[in-house]
Parts: C-alpha cells; sequence; structure tokens
C-alpha cells in the first residue's frame, strides 16, 4: 500500500492553484502593477534622503520601522481572519482533502501555510521597494525585513484561524464569512486611525507622546531593551531580535495548528453545504399586499437598491469609509487657513466618491446574480448598463452633494472642485467596472475575480490620484495636473481597445 | 401566428471546437419538444443562441417569425428562458423577484397581480411570499423561477434540464403546468437527460450529436425509422448517439 501524501505534495498543489490564479490577471493588469512597483523605488529612495537630511539617528529609525511595522501587522490580521474564514468555509475541497488518506492536521498545516503566504505577498510587494533602495543604497542588512513580514504572516495566520474557529462557535457557519469581512474592515479602519493619530490628537498630547519616544530613544541609546521595538531591530537584521520573532513565530505556528486541526476539520466538515442566512423566514413581518408598478428603468431601479440595502456588508463599507473623513475633518477644524482646509475635506469627499462608487457599481454590475435573466430581458444591453450604473451612483450623489453644500459655506470654489472632480472620480471608477465586467462567460467571470486585488491597487491608486488632484485644484496650485494624468493614464491603461478606439 | 415557433437554419457556433455545426431545427407552434443529446452535444449552446445569451458564428434564427439577429428585443419579449440553475435574486423576496420580472417584461400592473397571486398559490409559495429567497431549496427556487416565467405568459418556454434537483411532487407539478402552457398554444422546448420524461411528455423528440440534429420524429417515428428493433427510448438513443443507428 502507498504511503499518504506528503506535506510538500500537499504544498505543491495549494502552490499550483495559487500560480493558476496568478496566471489568470490580464496582461494588462501585470503591467500596471510592475510599472507601480517600479515607481514605489523612487519614493523609497526619495524617504531614505529625507531620512539622512534629517539626520535621523538609528534608534529612532529602528522606533518608527517598529511603529509601521505594527500598522502592517494590524492590516495583515484583518486579510488573515477573512482568508482563513474563506480557507475553512468558502473552499469546498476540504471535505475532497479530509475523506483522503492524509493526517487532518496536515492538511490544515498545508491550508494555513497557504493563507499565510497569501497574507504575507501583498505586504513583501508593499515593502520589497524600500528595502531594495536601502539594500542598493549601502544598508542591505534591512533586507531582514522580509523574515518579519514572514514572521508576522504566520502569527496572523494563527491569530485569523482562532478568530474564524471563534465566529463559527458564536455565529455559525452561516454568518460566519460576513461576519469576518466586518471585523476585517474594522480592523482595517483601526489600523488607518491609527496612523493618522498624529493629526487626530490635540497638539499638546501630541507633543508630550513625540517627546516620550525621544525620551524611550534615549534610553534604548543607553542599554534599554523594550519589546515593542524587537520587530524593528529584527528588520534591521538585529541577530537576536531576527531569531526570536522569526523563530518564534514557526514554532507558534507549527504548534497552534497541530492543537486546533482537529476543531478546522470538525468546522469544515459542519460548514459544507450550510445554506446563507434565513433572513426573511426569521423576521415575521405583516405581509403585504401584491402591487406591482409599471415601467422597466423603474423595476431595475427598485431591484438594485432593494439588493443593494439588503447587502450588509456593501452598507457596512460605505459606512466604514466615511469613517476616513475623520482626519480630514481634523485638519480642515484646526487650519489657520481656510482654504488649506477645504480644500483637504474636498481632496478627501472625492476620494470616497470613488471608492463609494466603486463598492456601489461594482455591486450592481459585477455581483448581479442573475446575468442570463438580465441578459434573456428584452431591454438593450447599453439601458441595462446605463441603469445599473445610474442606481450606483445615486448614493454618491447624495453623499457628494450634501458634502459641497456644507463646504459651500466655507468656500464656494471648493463646492464646485468637488463637484465636478467627485463626478470624474466616480464616473472613472463606473467605466472601469463596466470594463472589467465584459465579457460575461463563467471563464472571464472567474478571471475577474483573481484581478480584482490587483485592481484594488489600482484604484487605491486613482483614489490617492483624484483626491490629490482635487486638494491642488482647490489651492490654485499648478501640481493639480500631476496627480490628474496619473488618473488620467491609468484609465486609459485599463481601457480595453475598443473603448479607446471609439474615443480616438 | 406563424406555423414555426422556432425556425433554425445552418446555425453554427465555435469555441475551441465547433460545439453547433450547421444545425437545422423546426419546432411547430403549441408543441413540446424534447431536444436529447450526450453531455457537450451542443444543446445547451444552441438553446443560449435562441434566447439572446449567445451569438451564433453563423446561420439564421427566427422566433415566432422574429429573426432574432434583426430584432433580438422584439424576440426576447416572446422568450423564456430557464437555465438548469435557477436565475434568482437571494436578497429579494417572490413577490420583488416578481415585480421585478413583471417590470422588465412590461406586464401591465393588473394583469401581473392577478397572475403573480395565482401562480404563487399553485406552487406551493403564497406562504413564502414576502421570504428571501436565500433559505430557499432548490425545489422552492425553481418554482419561484417557473412563476416569473410564467407570469408574462412567453409563446416559447425553453427550459434545459428542468426536473433536475425536484422531488416527485415538484416534478409532476413543472410538468402539469408545462402541458397546460401548451394546451393554451404556447411551445415548450426542454432538454433533459431522464429519457423517461422525454418519452411520456414530448410530442417530437430530436436528438443532437456533435452539434448537428441526428435523429428526430415522434417516438413511433424514430423507432419506424431505426428499424423497429428498440424497445425503449434509451435504446435507441444509445443507439442513434453511438452511430450504429440513422434515424432522421
Amino acid at each position: 500500500m502507498s504511503a499518504s501524501p506528503s506535506t510538500f505534495w500537499l504544498a505543491r498543489h495549494e502552490l499550483m492553484l495559487m500560480r493558476r490564479d496568478v496566471s489568470r490577471l490580464r496582461r494588462k493588469v501585470v503591467w500596471i502593477l510592475l510599472g507601480v512597483f517600479a515607481s514605489m523605488h523612487l519614493v523609497g529612495l526619495a524617504m531614505l534622503r529625507a531620512l539622512r537630511r534629517q539626520e535621523t539617528t538609528e534608534t529612532q529609525f529602528t522606533m518608527m520601522l517598529s511603529i509601521g511595522l505594527a500598522f502592517i501587522f494590524g492590516l495583515m490580521l484583518a486579510k488573515a481572519l477573512t482568508s482563513a474564514v474563506h480557507a475553512i468555509h468558502g473552499r469546498r475541497d476540504l471535505d475532497l482533502l479530509f475523506s483522503a488518506p492524509v493526517p487532518t492536521h496536515r492538511v490544515v498545516a498545508v491550508r494555513m501555510l497557504a493563507v499565510a503566504l497569501g497574507t504575507a505577498l501583498p505586504f513583501l510587494f508593499i515593502v520589497a521597494p524600500f528595502a531594495n533602495v536601502f539594500a542598493l543604497m549601502g544598508l542591505p542588512r534591512y533586507l531582514a525585513v522580509f523574515g518579519v513580514i514572514i514572521a508576522f504572516a504566520l502569527v496572523s495566520t494563527v491569530i485569523g484561524l482562532l478568530m474564524a474557529l471563534g465566529l463559527l462557535k458564536l455565529v455559525g457557519a452561516r454568518r460566519t464569512e460576513i461576519a469576518a469581512q466586518i471585523i476585517g474592515a474594522v480592523f482595517g479602519a483601526a489600523a488607518f486611525l491609527l496612523s493618522q493619530a498624529r493629526v487626530l490628537l490635540p497638539e499638546q498630547l501630541r507633543e508630550t507622546l513625540w517627546l516620550a519616544l525621544f525620551e524611550r530613544a534615549a534610553s534604548v541609546d543607553k542599554g534599554g531593551d523594550p519589546v515593542w521595538m524587537w520587530p524593528g531591530q529584527a528588520a534591521s537584521a538585529d541577530p537576536r531580535a531576527l531569531a526570536i520573532i522569526l523563530g518564534g513565530a514557526i514554532v507558534f505556528f507549527a504548534l497552534s495548528v497541530r492543537l486546533v486541526a482537529p476543531a478546522v476539520a470538525w468546522w469544515a466538515r459542519a460548514s459544507f453545504g450550510a445554506p446563507g442566512p434565513i433572513v426573511g423566514a426569521q423576521r415575521k413581518r405583516a405581509q403585504r399586499p401584491l402591487a406591482f408598478q409599471p415601467g422597466v428603468t423603474r423595476a431595475l431601479f427598485v431591484k438594485e437598491w432593494r439588493l443593494l440595502a439588503r447587502n450588509p456588508l456593501t452598507v457596512f463599507h460605505t459606512l466604514m469609509k466615511s469613517l476616513y473623513l475623520a482626519p480630514l475633518v481634523v485638519v480642515a477644524l484646526r487650519a489657520d487657513d481656510p482654504l488649506l482646509g477645504s480644500a483637504a475635506v474636498a481632496g478627501l469627499v472625492v476620494a470616497i466618491a470613488l471608492q463609494l462608487a466603486s463598492a456601489l457599481a461594482s455591486n450592481t454590475v459585477s455581483g448581479e446574480d442573475a446575468r442570463d435573466l438580465i441578459a434573456a430581458a428584452p431591454v438593450s444591453p447599453a439601458r441595462l448598463r446605463l441603469v445599473k450604473l445610474a442606481a450606483a451612483m445615486t448614493p454618491v450623489l447624495i453623499l457628494v452633494a450634501l458634502s459641497s453644500a456644507a463646504l459651500a459655506i466655507v468656500s464656494v470654489k471648493a463646492a464646485l472642485w468637488t463637484l465636478g472632480m467627485s463626478a470624474a472620480a466616480a464616473a472613472s471608477a463606473g467605466l472601469m467596472e463596466l470594463w472589467h465586467e465584459e465579457p460575461p462567460s463563467r471563464t472571464d467571470l472567474r478571471r475577474r475575480t483573481h484581478d480584482l486585488s490587483a485592481l484594488t491597487f489600482i484604484e487605491t491608486a486613482m483614489t490617492l490620484a483624484f483626491g490629490g488632484a482635487t486638494f491642488f485644484a482647490v489651492n490654485g496650485s499648478p501640481l493639480a495636473f500631476a496627480p490628474a494624468a496619473i488618473a488620467a493614464a491609468l484609465l486609459v491603461a485599463l481601457a480595453p481597445k475598443s473603448a479607446r478606439k471609439a474615443a480616438a | 401566428m406563424p406555423s414555426l415557433a422556432l425556425d433554425i437554419r445552418g446555425l453554427v457556433k465555435r469555441f475551441d471546437r465547433p460545439a453547433v455545426d450547421g444545425l437545422d431545427l423546426q419546432v411547430r407552434a403549441g408543441e413540446l419538444y424534447t431536444l436529447l443529446g450526450p453531455n457537450g452535444a451542443g444543446k445547451t449552446t444552441t438553446l443560449r443562441m435562441v434566447a439572446g445569451l449567445l451569438d451564433p458564428d453563423g446561420g439564421r434564427i427566427e422566433v415566432c417569425g422574429i429573426d432574432i439577429a434583426a430584432d433580438p428585443i422584439a424576440a426576447k419579449r416572446v422568450v423564456a428562458w430557464l437555465p438548469d440553475e435557477p436565475l434568482l435574486y437571494d436578497r429579494l423576496t417572490p413577490v420583488e423577484y416578481l415585480q421585478f420580472i413583471a417590470g422588465l417584461w412590461s406586464v401591465s400592473p393588473d394583469v401581473a397581480a392577478t397572475r403573480g397571486r395565482d401562480l404563487l398559490g399553485l406552487l406551493g409559495l403564497w406562504e413564502h411570499r414576502d421570504e428571501r429567497c436565500e433559505g430557499f431549496s432548490r425545489g422552492m427556487r425553481q418554482k419561484t423561477v417557473l412563476a416569473g416565467a410564467l407570469l408574462r405568459e412567453p409563446k416559447l418556454m425553453i427550459l434545459d434540464e428542468p426536473l433536475t434537483g425536484l422531488d416527485a411532487a415538484a416534478a409532476r407539478l413543472v410538468k402539469d403546468l408545462l402541458h397546460a402552457r401548451v394546451a393554451d398554444g404556447a411551445t415548450v422546448i426542454l432538454t433533459t437527460h431522464i429519457l423517461d420524461v422525454a418519452e411520456r411528455m414530448a410530442d417530437r423528440i430530436g436528438i443532437i450529436r456533435a452539434g448537428r440534429l441526428v435523429a428526430e420524429g415522434t417516438l413511433d417515428e424514430l423507432r419506424q425509422r431505426a428499424g423497429l428493433r428498440h424497445e425503449t427510448l434509451e435504446e435507441l438513443f444509445l443507439d442513434v448517439v453511438a452511430g450504429r443507428a440513422e434515424a432522421a
């Protein structure tokens, strides 16, 4: 009788699946990502020069690095949680693997290693240009940051896995995926707000904290060794810190997976085939009379709004996005120059408009549940797309109109720029959604799903570009042309050939 | 009313290889036609082209006298397409789903309200009319989709594997409703792998192989052309798809 497949064999299977996902990325998206990756090296170079100009001491830099890595760890936790839930609940092949003659802990270990790799990759992508620049400029020891990222990915995967199991026990298999995404979004927002602490905190408290940090740096220089600085030290290739963090993470991962493997297997089996939440059935309400209204456009609008309103994740993400307003609202309130404050708020409103438009358009266009039903309806595809986009853009329009009205009290100029740039940003988000929605065959839909993470990067770049362009435009600065050109270039790069031909 | 509900001439569709290869198929108005064929024979691809979901690479399709290439919107008005996976919105209730369908196909509100009430009652969905479909069983989902199709009283109903996953009672109900539609003058085309269903329900049967129609007629006609040596449709079907009998 042959032996059961080894961990290596299983890992190769997982890697093959991951490689297939990557190979499904459109070539254009890969080129854009490579372009972003290359240009991030320039940001790294600028950062290194600034650090040298400010004569930042090594201890101060290690502290900054530790704080930055803590921020990354928060984001990693968010990603690891959703990935761990998907690994247990979302991918149905666990049932097949558990029915095979392979030890359970081996299957779980390999699956969790895949989660850890998936968690680490985006952050390695972000950190690599900075580490490369540091290495090229004579500081190769900072390449050790890759080890810290991998260690963090292992630890966050275990924490994500434990949280996923806790959620499964608390809310059951049906609601765990939604709950995990909500918690993930909260982590993301919390990490963002923490990163903005410098802006949010009152000046006095800020100065006190800064002073405390410098005092702590001085005490470290005198021989102190605070634990919270170990990640920064490890990233600077301090052998003891690196050994503790990387070695500790590997041991923690191996032991934890071994201990929780039976629970993972049990929940994977229990959640197999669990249907979605029965919301309507549980909410007994007075049954309404059967009423029908005429009109194709009306029917489409009502259907899209109903589905948007009943998608808890969209509603939640929309609410969370308004949290991102906080730092700039604080800036606006504190600024001595009212125009500067208004410009910051205008830029932020435009950025939120793009993000929100993208999320809602994704729901109405790509999230269409009954694609064939819509395609078989006696309505032209162009009208369908237009109504779907209009339904998605209505909430954005309301948000932008309210924000612009409030801004107009301080600066009419800022309000007008907000209206115009928000319209352009929302339209760009809508176009990106339409271009990556077609053609609607099953194969392309699957590919689109794998394009999504890459598109998220591009969408973030577009958000920053539109927000930055608005900020500079309100201030009357010619610098506005640079981010506007970046946004336009990204849009043109993403456009399908047919759209470029039509525009020409 | 044209005598042909569906008239297909020289239909061609290629993916990596030809999926439909010069297919000619005519279905008369008011008949229940069953399209049989092994997996990958081109049944679903053909029906998706009739429903306007795929563009043919060649040939011509007319639905109730309407050329679907010339006037796709008019053709879609008279066709109802029900694939094997129910086209449903989990977060809508059956009533909201019917409201959406009525709006899309421009069914007048009064007619839709009366038909909707009758259909929900007939299909056993009345008690569940304000519950979201996400918790529905496959049978309930299939029945909701069927209600949506029947609400607009299509002249041509195309059903791909309509009885998959249904229990005996639900399957019986679906069959009765399809017969009732045919009795009212509509045309029903269905594909199935359950040959007993084809044998009992169909007015005429077509067998498709490698994208071409290789046999067609009533069960008796098919048997006669094949030399009367087949006891059941299953035996005949297996011989035809294997190329041992040419009954066309």
